[in-house]
């Protein structure tokens, strides 16, 4: 089969080149030949070709739908109705959804066929899929490195071609660090462009659900079928959705002022900078304007997101308690010790950090130093940025500060990890949307590049990466060929 | 449980405050864990700190990252709630209501 793309699958399909349930055996045939990236929670096979069946039914009454036909693997952090839902945790291994988050009924309903979960750093509590109940997931370029996290399950699986796409969320860098460590495109849209309903809270005033695709206007076809709002997410936004797909293709927009900051390249190492700076050459040769700029609070990013990200997150990790839903410990003798036993049983180490972490931050006595500190903070980061757009349209930089690293060799140093989303904190900080495209490689690893782009400014994101891929050929490069 | 004291500020995160958080969170840490643990957390405080010298004199605390109105949906009442699906996923129910360990005697 040599469909390399989601628009190139929805053309076939559309032209009856290949049908819904040709193209749904052949990637169900590529995951289970790849099952040692273990990038899969559960596999829903059994549902994908009698849904793929369905499809076809449709597109034989030439009832075709925006992504009619399009198999598709869901983060495991998306309620999906009547299939486990586990968050990468003990504590939801036993939970059947009785729901479909408003993402995956969104893709439902453009005709989108579900592969399976995803797996993924518990709660999304982490920067390399290692702290998954379900084990690490490799990275395809090379299986002794992490694929980043914590959508490290979504982001291995659109790397490896197992999928032509797939969901991730975005906390602190969810999608863009471990598109960036895959050499995929990682795309997490502006703060409430799509609902949050259905999607297992960590961190609410920051998490952002999104997508991995191969392609920058594969991102765009997507974007626009899961964004808008949502009446069951107060927080979703009523900003219109334009569309993303045409707007590439069709705008002559190239004479883009882009911004780069200082903070972001001063520490590089000379790799990442030399690929970096060839690819700051490839926009000035397609028209756009270059301009150094300061976001001079980046270096307060991480640690004013380790309190505000745990706060939420001690917060909403309090509704597991074993009662309702979730995992039940057998120990249990009184009420208090069917949640501490449940809890504890349940949560692994990182997740229990981070409660910690925010119950320290919220209790009496340190909330003015801490998040009410970490709240002022944000807001400084914020600023920065708004001053920063009203000089240039977007924003560039390296997304993470190197490539993937080795399994295992971060995960006795918590800071070390937390460091590695330095450059992309602070757009969730802000609630700005932020693309990572591919940009070239470190020793056979890929490496990203980080535009970012103002409230609701995905278009801009997308057509400068589309520019960029017209110039380029990393997005095509594919692990061990 | 005695509320955690602001004189700690700054401080390790010695055994007795490790024990007030697990406390307030509803957790346990096995002895032999709390040593690492109370490292890791020593480690992520210092990281944390640094916020402290941050110039925010007059800055207004971020909570939202857009400055918006929230839309609410209409105040109609809708039958959204299937019992029987939602409970399905509790190991311990009866007539409908989730059931616990006794907590009166």
């Amino acid at each position: 089969m040599t469909y390399k793309s989601v628009t190139e699958i929805l053309e076939a399909i559309k032209k009856k080149d290949i049908s819904a349930t040709e193209i749904t055996k052949e990637y169900l045939k590529r995951i289970k030949a790849s099952d040692d990236l273990n990038c899969f929670i559960t596999l829903t096979e059994d549902s994908a070709l009698n849904r793929a069946k369905e499809i076809d039914k449709d597109i034989s009454k030439n009832n075709l739908k925006p992504l009619s036909g399009l198999p598709i693997a869901q983060k495991d952090i998306f309620c999906t109705k009547g299939v486990k839902t586990s968050c990468g945790s003990k504590m939801l291994d036993n939970f059947i959804s009785p729901y479909d988050a408003t993402v995956v009924d969104k893709l439902n309903e453009a005709g989108t066929i579900m592969l399976g979960k995803t797996n993924m750093d518990e709660f999304a509590m982490g920067s390399s899929n290692e702290t998954s109940f379900y084990g690490a997931v490799k990275n395809p370029w090379d299986y002794e490195y992490v694929p980043g996290g914590s959508s490290g399950g979504s982001a291995s699986a659109v790397a490896a071609r197992i999928s032509p796409c797939s969901t991730g969320t975005d906390t602190g860098g969810s999608i863009r660090q471990p598109a960036s460590l895959c050499g995929i495109c990682g795309l997490k849209p502006t703060y409430g462009r799509v609902s949050r309903f259905g999607m297992i809270a960590f961190a609410s005033s920051l998490d952002q659900a999104g997508l991995f695709t191969t392609d920058a206007l594969d991102a765009a076809v997507l974007l626009k079928e899961i964004s808008g709002h949502d009446p069951k997410d107060s927080t979703s936004s009523t900003v219109e959705v334009p569309n993303y797909h045409d707007y590439c293709i069709n705008s002559d927009k190239k004479n883009f002022t882009v911004g780069i900051p200082e903070e972001f390249v001063n520490d590089l190492n000379d790799d990442v900078k030399n690929s970096f700076y060839e690819s700051v050459k490839i926009l000035e040769n397609i028209g756009c304007k270059i301009k150094t700029i300061n976001l001079k609070h980046t270096g307060l990013g991480v640690s004013a997101y380790q309190v505000v990200a745990p706060a939420e997150c001690s917060s909403n990790l309090s509704r597991f308690d074993g009662v309702r839903y979730g995992h039940r410990s057998k120990k249990s003798e009184s009420l208090e010790s069917l949640y501490r036993e449940s809890r504890s049983e349940g949560f692994g180490k990182e997740v229990k950090r981070r409660i910690l972490v925010g119950t320290y931050a919220l209790s009496a006595g340190y909330y003015d130093a801490y998040y009410l500190k970490a709240q002022k903070v944000r807001n400084l980061i914020a600023q920065d940025f708004s001053q920063a757009f009203e000089k240039v349209d977007l924003i560039l930089g390296p997304t993470t500060p190197d490539k993937a690293f080795k399994i295992g060799e971060k995960m006795n140093d918590p800071i070390a990890m937390y460091l590695s989303d330095v450059y992309t904190v602070s757009t969730n900080l802000a609630g700005l949307p932020a693309m990572s495209i591919p940009m070239g490689f470190k020793e056979g690893m890929p490496l990203g590049l980080q535009i970012i782009g103002n409230h609701f400014d995905e278009k801009d994101i997308l057509k400068l990466s589309y520019l960029y891929q017209k110039e380029t050929d990393w997005h095509v490069q594919e692990p061990g060929a | 449980m005695d509320t955690i004291d602001s004189h700690h500020l700054g401080k390790i995160m010695d055994k007795k405050i490790i024990k007030k958080l697990t406390y307030l969170s509803k957790l346990s840490i096995p002895e032999s864990d709390i040593d690492e643990l109370s490292k890791n957390l020593d480690n992520i405080l210092k990281l944390i700190g640094e916020i402290d010298a941050a110039p925010t004199d007059g800055m207004l605390p971020m909570a939202h990252p857009l400055d918006f109105t929230q839309p609410l949906r209409d105040d109609v009442c809708k039958k959204n709630i299937n019992r029987d699906a939602n409970q399905h996923d509790s190991s311990k129910t009866k007539d409908g209501y989730y059931t616990v360990p006794k907590i009166l005697d």
